[in-house]
């Protein structure tokens, strides 16, 4: 039998970095081959631990787990993994955040429940489907795709910086600031806006301090693109030329309806 | 009430549209060598009375087994796992003389479909 007539692979290889951790021969072959047939070229580990070095020597995208792995499971592997990209985050090291998918074979030992409290993203069921797998992968590059379009309005570097000043007992800073960032920001617009329309002797100073205000509070916030347009209101208004100021306002609301969107994802984890 | 079908002939044709007849032979095989090689480490574990080690053998075996269609030894690999972690060394040990007689059975629904897929030379 032909088999390069039954069997047609992509010529091409999507540029997507996989690692296949499973212990079992058979199941990780298969597991290869069907990457193979969807387009993506992948490494493979036999157990959790090395999954766990191969994470270390290489940047992957995303890493499909198996759960109950002899030595390390895929669940330990998973929360050594998260913990080591906690530790780097914010540092000049830090990479992006690897994309876990467990390959979960729906027992009582291997539940859902479990593979997120350990820190992965997504679930396959064993033996993997095709098709299943193709949904999964399509599902992961879309979450990190969104993920990027994050990065782009909020840095995650600075984010990561305030997740790091959490008190164990204590209300997560992260959220209480988002909060009051985004409770306060509106007005700081509205006033700015106000301030030029009504361009009276008080509008310069109104204009200046709301500028200067959520410049600052947007930057806390690593909300680069916004503090910067504020910068240019202040900057702008210093120079007395207010009716130069609304189109930037309009830019800064624009932007800033980006930030609340990205913002409430980070608060919603 | 009909008893589930041992094997899923369904599988094969899967494993042959993924890779071709060469990787579905190599798939077999290693069915075979893996799979016995579990099944005895199972077979030690239940007889030393380590009833976790029988689980951590059984394990692999479900999915490996569903890979190639053997369905029967997927079923009751899954059961061993279960009774074994749940401390009912009887019932596992039971269900784990049923996964030998399945896994030599699958052997041979295999070796025949390896035949079909690649017939030893006139």
């Amino acid at each position: 039998m032909n088999t390069t007539t039954d069997n047609p692979q992509p010529s091409t290889t999507k540029p997507v970095r996989i690692l296949v951790a499973e212990d079992s021969p058979l199941n990780q072959q298969v597991a290869l081959k069907q990457l193979e047939k969807l387009g993506y070229a992948a490494d493979a580990a036999g157990d959790g631990d090395q999954a766990v070095q191969a994470h270390a020597r290489k940047p992957y995208d995303i890493i499909l787990m198996d759960c109950q792995m002899p030595g390390i499971s895929g669940y330990e592997a998973t929360w050594q993994i998260r913990n080591r990209e906690q530790e780097k985050a914010g540092t000049a090291d830090a990479g992006k955040r690897v994309y876990i998918i467990a390959m979960t074979a729906n027992t009582q030992a291997d539940n859902r429940e479990k593979c997120t409290a350990a820190g992965m993203d997504g679930f396959i069921n064993k033996p993997v489907q095709l098709a299943e797998l193709e949904a999964a992968l399509l599902h992961a590059l879309a979450d990190q795709a969104a993920a990027k379009e994050l990065d782009a309005v909020i840095d995650p570097v600075i984010i990561a910086g305030l997740h790091q000043l959490r008190t164990p007992g204590k209300p997560d800073p992260v959220a209480e600031l988002i909060d009051l960032f985004l409770r306060e920001a509106p007005a700081q617009l509205d006033t700015m806006s106000d301030a030029v329309a009504k361009n009276d002797f008080t509008s310069l100073s109104r204009t200046l301090s709301a500028a200067t205000a959520l410049k600052g509070s947007a930057g806390n916030l690593g909300a680069r693109n916004l503090a910067a347009l504020c910068d240019e209101i202040e900057l702008t208004a210093k120079t007395w030329i207010l009716s130069d100021t609304p189109p930037l306002i309009e830019r800064a609301r624009e932007e800033f309806s980006r930030v609340r969107t990205a913002l409430e994802r980070i608060k919603g984890g | 009430m009909n008893e589930p079908k041992p094997f899923d002939p369904g599988a094969i044709e899967r494993l042959l549209k993924l890779g071709g007849p060469k990787f579905t032979l190599e798939m077999m095989d290693l069915f075979g060598s893996y799979g016995g090689k579990k099944i005895t480490e199972a077979r030690s574990a239940q007889q030393a009375g380590q009833l976790p080690a029988l689980a951590e053998a059984a394990h692999p075996l479900k999915s490996s087994a569903g890979n190639v269609g053997a369905v029967r030894v997927q079923e009751l690999a899954a059961q061993v796992e279960l009774f074994a972690r749940e401390q009912k060394a009887e019932m596992a040990g039971a269900r784990l003389n049923e996964l030998e007689s399945a896994f030599a059975e699958a052997k041979l629904f295999l070796e025949a479909e390896r035949t079909r897929l690649a017939p030893p030379p006139a």
